[in-house]
Formats: C-alpha cells, structure tokens, sequence
C-alpha cells in the first residue's frame, strides 16, 4: 500500500511535471508582443482632419493607434467624435482595421499558447450548451452527441456480447466454431466498417453507432467467453452438488466468478469506443466532438481545438473509472 | 440390515497423456448400513478423496458403481453433501451466506428469514458467530474449513461425505468441532463417510474404520470395527479396554502392511465381488492395566 506521505510526494511531482510542461509550452509559443504601429501625421495634415466633432487631440490619439491619414479622412468625413468611436467599439467597429490589430489577428494562427487556450477555454465552458446554428454549437451539446453515440452503441455490444460470450464459454464446441469468425473480425479497424455501415444503413448517426457497437463487442465478447470457460471447477462442483438448475448455475455461480473478467473487458471497450467515436466523427461530420475538433482546425481555431482534445482526454478518463468502480466492485480475492 | 451406501467393484484409472496409465485403486467394494459413521484412513495419495469424489457424484470411476439407497450414484446432488479437502467456497460471499446458499437451494420453498436462522444455527454451532459477516479470504484456513463444515451440515442430508475436515485445525477447535459432529450425527441419523489421517479421531468418531492399502491398485485392505460402547468421551476413551488394541492394529497397519498388502491384480477388473475382511481388534483387562501403569 503507498501511504499517504507517497501519495502527496507523487501528487507534487505531478504538478511540477504540468509546470514543466506549460512552461514549456509558454516559452515556445510566445511571440514578441506586437507594438501598435503608431502613425504620425504632421501638424499641417492634423488640421484639415479636424472637424467640429473631432479635435486635433483625437486625431493624434487615433493615429497612435494606427490609423493611416487616409482612413482619418473617411472618420472625419463621417463627422463622427472620439465618444461615438469608442461607444461603438473602437475604429473596428466601422470597419477599419489598424496596423496593430492586423498584427494581433495573424498571432491567432500560430500555435497558441497556453494563456491562449485558457481563456478560449474559458469562454467555451462559461457556456457549454450554446447553439448558433449548425456549425456554431458549444462543446456542452457536442459532447452530448459523441456520448450518445457511445452510450447506445456499447449498450448494444454488452447486450450481445455477454449471453453470447457465455454460451462460447460455456459450450466449447461453439467456441471451437465461432472462433475462427471472431479472430478474422477481431483485427478489423473499426473505421474500415464505416463505409460498408453507410451503404447498408444509408444514416449516418446509426452508422457511427453501428462502428462503436462492432469495436465494442469484440473484447467484452472474448473476456467474457474466456471467463466463463475459465471458472474454477470447485465452483461448479458446489452449484452441481446443490442441484441448481443450468440458468441458476449460470447466474448464480458463473455469473459472479465471471463479473471482475466481464466488466474488465467493458472496460477495455469503452476505452476503444471512446476513441473511436472522435474518429469516426471526423470522417462522418456533422456534429459530435470529433467534428468539433475537425471543424475548428478547419476554421484555424487552434485554442478552440486544444480545448476539446484536452475535454476528450478528460471524458474518456472518467469513462474509464466509471467502469474500474465496477470493476472494483464486484472483484473478489480467489482463495 | 439393507444396505444403504455400496460400492461394487470399484475402479478408477487416469490416462495420463504420454505415460502409463495410472490405476488408483481396483476392485474396492463395501458397505456401509444407515447411520453408520465410517472413517477411511490411508497414507497420502492412496485415493481416498478420488473414492469420496465418486461416492458424491462429482468423479465417476472407470468400471463398477456405487449405490445409494440402491440407486447407483451418477451425479451429484443434494442426498450428498460433501465437505471438500480444499473446503471449496464461493469467495464472492460472505461466510453467512455461503450457508444460506445451499440451504435455500435446498429448501425451496422457506421464507428468507426461515433460511437465515437455520443457517446461523450451525455457524453458531461451529463456533464462527463473529465471523458470520466476512468473506472466506477475510478467514483463517480452519474458520473456512469450519464455514464448510456448516454448510455441509445444514444440508441435513441422509450422507456426509468429509474429506479431512479438521486438518487445518488446532487440537481444541478440532475437539469441540468433533463434538459436534458426534452431537449432529446422534440427531439427525445421518451416515457420515469421512477421510482422515487422525486415527485416534478415526477411533473417537467410527464405528467402522476403513483401511486402505497404498496405490497403485490400492484397495480396502481391511476393515476395523471399533468395539467401544457409544457415547465415547475423549477424555475417557482410552480407558475402555479395546481401545489401546484398535489403536495398535491400526497403526500396525499403517506402518508396516499398507504396502505389502498390494498384490498386481488380474488383468482386467471384475470377478465376484468380495468384501474386504472385518476384524475387531480386543484388548484383555490385563493389557490395560499394564497401559495404565506404564
Ligand atoms: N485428475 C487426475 N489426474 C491424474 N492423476 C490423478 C488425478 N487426481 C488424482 N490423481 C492421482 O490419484 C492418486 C489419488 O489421489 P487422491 O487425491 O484420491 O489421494 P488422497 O488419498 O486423497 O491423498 P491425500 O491424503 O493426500 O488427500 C494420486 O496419486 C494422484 O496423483
Ligand atoms: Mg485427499
């Protein structure tokens, strides 16, 4: 057992691990910040731009940030003040872009650095679930989509794999049959179903949800089959000896001894699942957080797609405990 | 009186692949009357819990069969309980209801609460009131021994087939479980078929004892009828004049015939089938006076 002193030695080191690593990443991501390109423009010019709503002290300050005299001129030909620019949002807001802005806008397509990524992040998780339409949609709603997916579809697969998994164990003459079958299905990615799912169901959200059932159904299958068919003769001997019918034996005896093997292989699918479905929904589109990230690295918004492959690496974390809970519950010491 | 458990003509051989096949034991017939305590003593190896594997269903031997109640025995069910040498428990429950297990597959039709005082009964009985809630890996080997003891008793069934049952208990617990088992069995008639290697156990508890002769080709050499007036006492059964003469027949037995005793048998088994002899070992008064000075 690591006792509790261990436990913190290990949770420090963790954390200056992470420093480390976003040190790092800080250094090699900066960029010299870039000075607002200051116009000047000379007194005599100063004078024909000023006009009774903007004063020669405006036009200096709005030059400071960039603005040539030929966008000076349309401002002051709108006959606008410094307040209205400024209530409205800035010089942007009218459709000027300044050198320093321009500047600031090529740093977003570099790789951003992690101050970067925390606050898109944040942005993103003040309002997971918002919805601007089809391609606008807050991680929130399409981690939802890619859950369901991998809800329904390794729902299914434990639906048919643990009784088929079990009349493999138990029947060894089925097992010598069907594992052939199973070797060659076995090794297939997953991915390489897809088109073959898209033809035949002609929908592609039962066809995602038919990739995550064929990728989930192999190890729970196997760890089942291998279970049942391992499970000690003692066992058996005691239901036998009790004149327990088959489906008691089956529930009763197997059942139990097998649990920690079954929910181990769950946890083996759900793991290939959770990969999977970023995968596949990256081919397939749409919506989900594997188009999510697809979509964001389309429209070259870097931070926005660390975020979710930092998300997707957290749900698939608590995917996984989720099932190791299970696991730990209904593990027994074999004596 | 009718016989109630018979074994005719016994044989078990196991093939073992790439080497001679390995005959256990040959030709072993008995029998044993209704409410008979039977112990079978024999060196390691001899075959003792592959004859209890077949007596309880669970092993078939390779020719001859065993009879219970003059139906012969082919598999296992709940007119045998046994009581394994590796005291085989479910791990996944805990030692309560490792009990209730068997007792609510036997009794079908009790209420959960009928189970559960039954079953507690004969924890209690066999001393493991405090340990009823945790689980076998939680136990020391002689409580699981004891937890399978229970269990087996609880079945109250018309045979108990023990394979060592004390072998991992200390000289006390040992003691107060045999009690037990005498008070059990005085109950409820049942007929116990029991395997040790205590023979002052064996002399305590049987009323037959059956000796086995080493293997391979092992057989039952012999059977001891122990002529000592029931109820015995552990404290005072060394008193009864029969007991020292039983005690060194066995021994006897065990030291210097098991071995020479294995004759190669005919080729092939069968023939008629013949009972092994019965002695009854007597000791004089004089024999235990001169034990008791000595
Ligand atoms: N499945 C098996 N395959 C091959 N040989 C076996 C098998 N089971 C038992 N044997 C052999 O049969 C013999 C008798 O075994 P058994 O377990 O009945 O002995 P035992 O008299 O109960 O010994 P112990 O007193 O040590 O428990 C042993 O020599 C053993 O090696
Ligand atoms: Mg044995």
């Amino acid at each position: 057992m690591t006792t509790l002193n261990d436990k913190l030695k290990a949770a420090l080191l963790s954390l200056l691990f992470l420093v480390l690593f976003l040190g790092f990443w800080f250094i090699v991501t900066k960029r010299p910040t870039v000075e607002t390109k200051a116009v000047v423009i000379e007194a005599s010019q100063v004078s024909e731009l000023t006009t009774e709503a903007l004063t020669a002290a405006d036009v200096t300050e709005l030059s400071g940030k960039g603005l040539t005299f030929d966008q000076l001129k349309q401002i002051s030909g709108m006959g606008v003040s410094l307040e209205d620019i400024n209530a409205a949002g800035g010089v942007e807001a009218f459709g000027f872009t300044t050198g320093g802005v321009a500047e600031e806008a090529t740093e977003t397509t570099g790789f951003p650095g992690p101050v970067l990524v925390w606050k898109e992040s944040w942005e993103m998780l003040k309002d997971p679930f918002y919805d601007k339409g089809t391609n606008d949609k807050g991680i929130g709603i399409q981690l939802k989509y890619s859950l369901m997916r991998v809800g329904i579809g390794f729902t299914l697969a434990v639906l048919v794999a643990v009784p088929l998994g079990f009349v493999i164990g138990m029947f060894p003459l089925i097992s010598m049959a069907l594992m052939p079958y199973i070797q060659i299905l076995k090794p297939i990615s997953p991915l390489a179903w897809l088109p073959v799912a898209l033809y035949v169901i002609k929908d592609s959200e039962s066809a995602s949800i038919f990739v995550i059932f064929i990728c989930s159904v192999w190890p729970m299958l196997i760890n089942t089959a291998f279970g049942v068919a391992s499970v000690k003769k003692d066992y058996l001997n005691i239901g036998n000896t009790l004149e327990l019918s088959k489906l008691e034996q089956a529930f009763r005896i197997i059942l139990p001894a097998t649990a920690p093997t079954i929910f181990t292989g769950m946890r083996i699918s759900i793991g290939i699942a959770w990969l999977v479905i970023v995968a596949a929904e990256m081919v397939i589109g749409g919506i989900g957080v594997g188009y999510y990230v697809w979509n964001e690295w389309n429209g070259l918004n870097l931070a926005a797609m660390l975020f979710a492959i930092v998300v997707i690496g957290v749900v698939g974390l608590i995917l996984d405990l989720m099932i190791a809970g299970l696991v730990k519950k209904f593990s027994y010491v074999e004596l | 009186m009718k016989s109630f458990l018979r074994g005719e003509l016994l044989t078990k051989t196991f093939k073992i692949p790439g080497k001679e096949d390995l005959t256990v034991f040959q030709d072993l017939s008995f029998d044993i009357k209704k409410g008979e305590f039977i112990c079978c003593i024999g060196h390691s190896g001899c075959g003792k819990s592959t004859v209890l594997n077949i007596l309880s269903g669970l092993d078939k031997a390779t020719s001859g069969v065993a009879l219970l109640n003059d139906k012969v025995i082919d598999k296992p069910g709940l007119s045998k309980a046994v009581v394994f040498q590796n005291h085989s428990l479910l791990p996944w429950m805990t030692a309560l209801k490792n009990v209730e297990f068997g007792v609510a597959a036997k009794h079908r039709d009790w209420s959960k609460k009928q189970v559960r005082e039954h079953s507690e009964n004969y924890l209690k009985m066999c001393s493991l009131e405090p340990a009823m809630h945790r689980k076998p890996s939680q136990l020391s080997g002689g409580m699981r021994q004891r937890v399978g003891l229970a269990r087996a008793f609880a079945l109250e069934s018309e045979l108990l087939l023990l394979d060592e049952p004390f072998g991992a208990l200390d000289a006390l617990t040992r003691g107060a479980i045999q009690d037990e088992l005498v008070n059990i069995c005085n109950q409820t008639e049942q007929t116990i078929f029991m395997i040790t290697h205590d023979v002052d156990e064996a002399i305590l508890l049987a009323d037959r004892i059956f000796l086995m002769s080493n293997g391979p080709y092992a057989t039952i050499a012999e059977i001891v009828k122990v002529d000592i007036p029931k109820p015995r006492e552990r404290a005072s059964i060394f008193k009864d004049k029969n007991y020292y003469a039983t005690r060194n027949h066995i021994i006897d037995f065990l030291v210097n015939r098991c071995s020479e005793v294995r004759e190669k048998p005919k080729a092939g088994a069968g023939g008629p089938i013949v009972m092994p002899p019965e002695v009854s070992p007597q000791g004089s008064e004089e024999s235990l006076e001169l034990a008791e000075q000595a």
